[in-house]
């Protein structure tokens, strides 16, 4: 219909056709079109080629009227091929029914990539959504303060002084509420009806806070539970633990060193995802006509002993109520002090994961989160191109098929609409039989991690609408590229004679194989980096002996007063080996407390930890003492100290003579306290360096003082034992104690139990990282298992004519091999800078760590490529010893 | 009668194709009203105006004519059907009727 112009002839401009065919009823196009054209060339004669194109533009636009617009009808009347999609599905089971194998193989493999990424993603779904519970949870933020201490050093605290909750509210504009949770230390809490006795935390909280958060409530009235004082509200467990019931509405409480109180409101267990775990809370409210409330709502403007929540209205920024904050709480601060400390307001939604800086702070991480997430989607995306090299690997089965549904019609998006059906298909059996397998990893995997994650027909349907999109985002994905290369199939030469596949695939079928290995060395080898640094971690020489040392709270004045009879008594025990007593311990959760050091001699100040402690804490922990003594027994050493190599050498003392050292300020949790009287003490004593804190962090400086010294008293008793007649001895200890305070509580642990949680997590990322490497590079041996099969069928004619030539079956199980091989071998290369780049990225948050050596990768790589001989091998020698009659009989 | 409403330009553009007797198409009437009565119209109003005339039926068309200065394309040519003549002549009739129906004094 279109006839070109003859030469020379200037045409009109072409977007304008274009415009002009889109616009017109198709019917009309050639008398429309033709008409312009001529009144084109006219023009051009006329006015000139640019007049003429200007014209011309004007005359097109002209159509878009809604005459001609109206009458357009559906250019490309395309019924929605539902019927052919009952082909497609039929096709599509009898093509894995007829080849069970096949099939078997590919849907294991989808299924155990999605059995894993729907785990992994529930886990990190679950860290997500703490604290996302609560209606006000967008406007809910904690407050926080940010320290930069006399040496540069930057500490972020989440408590802070009292009165910031006092005058948020009522001073701000952009404050809706504010709640202060107080600590009152430990009691004894007892039922009034049966004497129970529980040592419980005594935490008080106000009103606002139930108000501020959406913890349910079982029974109660949530405006009024906590507004009166000497009420307070209990979780159903804790109820159940005190009463027995949970029926406990009215009830009373009787706390030491208070009066009763009266239970105003029951609340259901706090769920896991809450970062803020509680089981009782008293009323603020009973303290406030106490004096020494008064006094700190009108003085305490300085400490960071409050945990403060703060509701603002939507919209506002946080920023701007922080910098708010900081200017009242400034007015009432020295300047010093006011320069040095700033607030900010952190999101409860944070606070689960990105609390890492801030001391005290426990919970997750947003980095593991990341890197889970990415772990999941790689196992995923493993499993998807398994599927993809398989299905296009076979595409010589299908190239039949596909050319007679070329030649009886079929256009290229019906065959691709077909591929893709199957594929989904496919992806939706995987699904069944991945959550089956979910649900019975479950119980092992909650375990795991600690958290109790299910996937049921009563799991929310935001999620069940993630879990669909993800099989139909497999399906999709997976057979996509099949699709694409199937239906390039050229009919002609599919119906002429067996085994036409198009060109192409096998470079990509090489390139994804490779991919595949790539991915599983690098999480073998970070798997092994990881066991490699944990073992390192738990079998350092830590500078003291951890082994069979128990650690005792003093709890009681009474006890802290009578220590040295206590002291005897537990010696006298038979299977007490030492003794000591101590401010703090190595391994402890309350952080050690730093001091302010400054020699005769030196200028400034070193920071350095401390601990006081008495003649026997040397022999007790095994610490080794290089230089000087040890402290004299009783109190007449009370000035004398012992440094750490690490802070020996800060101070630059190497001989310990007496030197004086004065400490000047102490400070707990970066709250730094200037002394009264700087403690003026003297060297006597330099001991090996010993790891207090986990080796994430490296030995810091350290002075151990004598436990008669003004700034922090002892707190602990450790006791060193024989290692023999274990589980009596501990109650004996108890017995030792009560006999002196009967109502002290006896707390106690294990020292490197205690220990041993430091690394819990790593411990726990580890395992996770070991099950991830383990999946995926079983599904990567899923996928050259079929494509090793497929290529030996294949090559069935070849390899009995070998054989009946004379080659043996061990050689031809190589030839068979070799391409798989080469292709893991070109894997490792890949593999090696990846991981060795991303292992010493996470080594670095260890202060003490491996050097990951060549061995390391170099076994990652063999691992992989045993594991790849072992698949490719068992189906080549199957292949090999096959009878060359049989293969070379079928014609 | 029974005549379909004609608008103003689609009774000038039925009178020209009556006029162009066989040649009239999208260009020539376009051109053609131009010369006769100086009206510059857009050729997509013709066209519309010529599709809505064979839509009341007063119009029949045929394809024809290319040439290489439409790149090959064909003309659709217009003639006045029998109904169409008919409507003509009834309008031509009835202003004239009224025309003369004007009384001599209202001409000043």
């Amino acid at each position: 219909m279109m006839h070109p112009h003859p030469e020379g002839n200037p045409l009109p401009p072409r977007w304008a056709d274009w415009l002009l065919k889109w616009l017109s009823p198709p019917e009309l196009l050639e008398e429309m079109q033709g008409d312009l054209h001529e009144l084109f060339a006219e023009r051009v004669r006329e006015a000139g080629v640019r007049a003429a194109r200007r014209q011309y533009w004007f005359d097109v636009l002209g159509f878009g009227r809604p005459y001609f617009l109206k009458r357009k009808p559906n250019p490309y009347p395309k019924p929605l091929h539902t019927d052919m999609l009952k082909n497609y599905f039929t096709t599509a089971w009898r093509n894995l029914t007829r080849q069970p194998g096949y099939a078997l193989l590919n849907t294991a493999g989808l299924a155990f990539g999605l059995t894993c990424f729907l785990l992994i993603a529930l886990y990190v779904v679950d860290e997500l959504r703490y604290d996302a519970f609560h209606t006000h949870a967008p406007d809910l933020y904690r407050v926080g303060e940010q320290k930069t201490s006399a040496a540069g050093k930057e500490t972020r605290v989440a408590s802070v002084a009292f009165n910031l909750s006092a005058v948020a509210a009522p001073q701000l504009p952009g404050v809706v509420s504010s709640a202060v949770i107080m600590n009152m230390g430990r009691r004894n809490l007892a039922n009034q009806e049966n004497k129970n006795v529980f040592y419980v935390e005594m935490r008080t909280a106000p009103q606002s806070f139930m108000e501020m958060f959406d913890f349910p409530l079982l029974a109660g009235d949530r405006a009024t539970a906590l507004k009166e004082p000497f009420s307070a509200i209990i979780t159903r467990s804790m109820a159940r633990r005190i009463f027995g019931t949970d029926q406990v509405l009215g009830k009373t409480l009787l706390l030491e060193r208070e009066s009763s109180f009266r239970i105003t409101a029951v609340l259901e267990d706090v769920p896991a995802y809450s970062h803020l775990q509680f089981e009782l809370f008293f009323s603020q409210a009973t303290h406030h006509s106490q004096e020494w409330f008064r006094d700190l709502r009108n003085q305490d403007w300085h400490s960071n002993s409050f945990l403060t929540y703060l509701q603002l209205k939507p919209g506002v920024q946080p920023a701007s109520v922080a910098s708010g904050l900081e200017k009242i709480v400034d007015g009432h601060r020295e300047p010093a002090l006011a320069a040095a400390g700033s607030f900010f307001l952190q999101p409860i939604t944070d606070i689960h994961l990105r609390s890492a800086g801030i001391e005290g702070a426990e919970g997750g991480s947003i980095t593991y989160v990341y890197v889970f997430s990415a772990v999941a989607l790689l196992v995923l995306l493993i499993a998807c191109l398994n599927y993809m090299n398989m299905a296009t690997a076979r595409a010589a089965g299908r190239a039949r098929e596909v050319g007679v549904r070329k030649v009886v019609g079929a256009r290229g998006s019906n065959l691709v609409t077909q591929f893709l059906t199957e594929s989904l298909l496919v992806a939706f059996i995987s699904l069944a039989v991945a959550l089956v397998a979910v649900n019975l990893a479950l119980p092992g995997f909650n375990a795991f991690t600690g958290k109790s994650l299910s996937l049921h027909p009563g799991t929310e349907p935001a999620i069940w609408a993630g879990v669909l999109a993800a099989t139909i985002l497999v399906g999709v994905v997976s057979g996509s590229y099949p699709a694409f290369y199937l239906s390039a199939i050229k009919p002609f030469r599919a119906l002429k004679g067996a085994g036409y596949a198009p060109g192409g695939a096998l470079a990509v079928r090489r390139t994804l194989v490779v991919f595949q290995f790539t991915l599983s060395i690098v999480m073998i080898a970070a798997t092994l980096v990881t066991y490699r640094q944990m073992n390192y971690v738990r079998t350092k020489d830590l500078g003291f002996n951890q082994q069979l040392l128990v650690v005792v709270d003093i709890n009681s004045g009474l006890v802290r007063r009578s220590f040295e009879t206590i002291k005897n008594e537990l010696n006298k025990l038979p299977a007490v080996n030492e003794v000591t007593v101590s401010s703090r311990v190595p391994g402890d959760w309350k952080t050690v407390p730093q001091v302010a050091l400054r020699t005769a001699a030196g200028t400034g100040e070193t920071k350095s930890h401390f601990i006081g402690a008495d003649d026997r804490f040397l022999r007790t922990y095994q610490v080794e003492l290089l230089k000087g003594r040890n402290f004299f027994a009783g109190t007449s050493d009370s000035t004398a100290v012992i440094l750490n190599e690490t802070a020996a050498r800060a101070l630059g003392i190497t001989e310990p003579k007496d030197q004086p050292v004065d400490i000047g300020a102490i400070s707990f949790d970066g709250n730094r306290q200037e002394l009264a009287q700087p403690l003026k003490v003297r060297v006597v004593g330099i001991a090996r360096d010993f790891h207090f804190q986990s080796l994430h962090e490296k030995v810091a400086p350290m002075v151990l003082a004598h436990r008669k010294n003004p700034a922090h008293y002892i707190d602990y008793f450790t006791v060193r034992l024989t290692g023999t007649q274990l589980p009596g001895t501990v109650a004996a200890m108890e017995e030792v104690l009560t006999r002196i305070d009967p109502e002290h509580l006896f707390e106690y642990h294990f020292l490197d139990q205690q220990w041993a949680r430091f690394y819990e997590e790593d411990q726990r990322r580890e395992r996770i990282l070991g099950a991830s490497a383990l999946a995926a590079i079983v599904i990567a041996c899923l996928g050259i298992f079929g494509l090793a099969a497929y290529v030996a069928q294949q090559r069935t004619k070849e390899i009995g004519i070998r054989k009946v030539l004379g080659a043996d079956s061990f050689g031809i199980a190589a030839l068979l091999s070799k391409d798989f091989i080469r292709l893991v071998l070109l894997a490792n290369l890949f593999a090696w800078p990846v991981a060795w780049y991303a292992t010493r990225l996470w080594l670095r948050q260890f202060a003490y760590r491996i050097e990951p050596g060549w061995a390391l990768f170099v076994l990652a790589g063999g691992v992989a490529l045993g594991i790849a001989v072992l698949t490719v091998g068992y189906q080549a020698l199957k292949a090999a010893l096959a009878n060359p009659v049989k293969s070379l009989r079928s014609e | 009668m029974r005549r379909a409403y004609l608008g103003e330009f689609e009774e000038l553009v039925l009178l020209t194709v009556a006029l162009l007797n066989g040649e009239a198409y999208g260009v020539s009437v376009t051109k053609e009203l131009l010369e006769k009565t100086g009206r510059a119209v857009s050729i997509s109003a013709v066209h519309v105006a010529l599709h809505r005339l064979q839509e009341k039926g007063l119009v029949a068309s045929s394809l024809g004519g290319a040439s290489a200065e439409r790149g090959g394309r064909r003309k659709r040519f217009f003639t006045p059907t029998a109904y169409g003549q008919q409507t003509l002549r009834e309008i031509h009739d009835t202003r004239n009727q009224l025309f003369d129906l004007i009384p001599k004094t209202a001409w000043s």
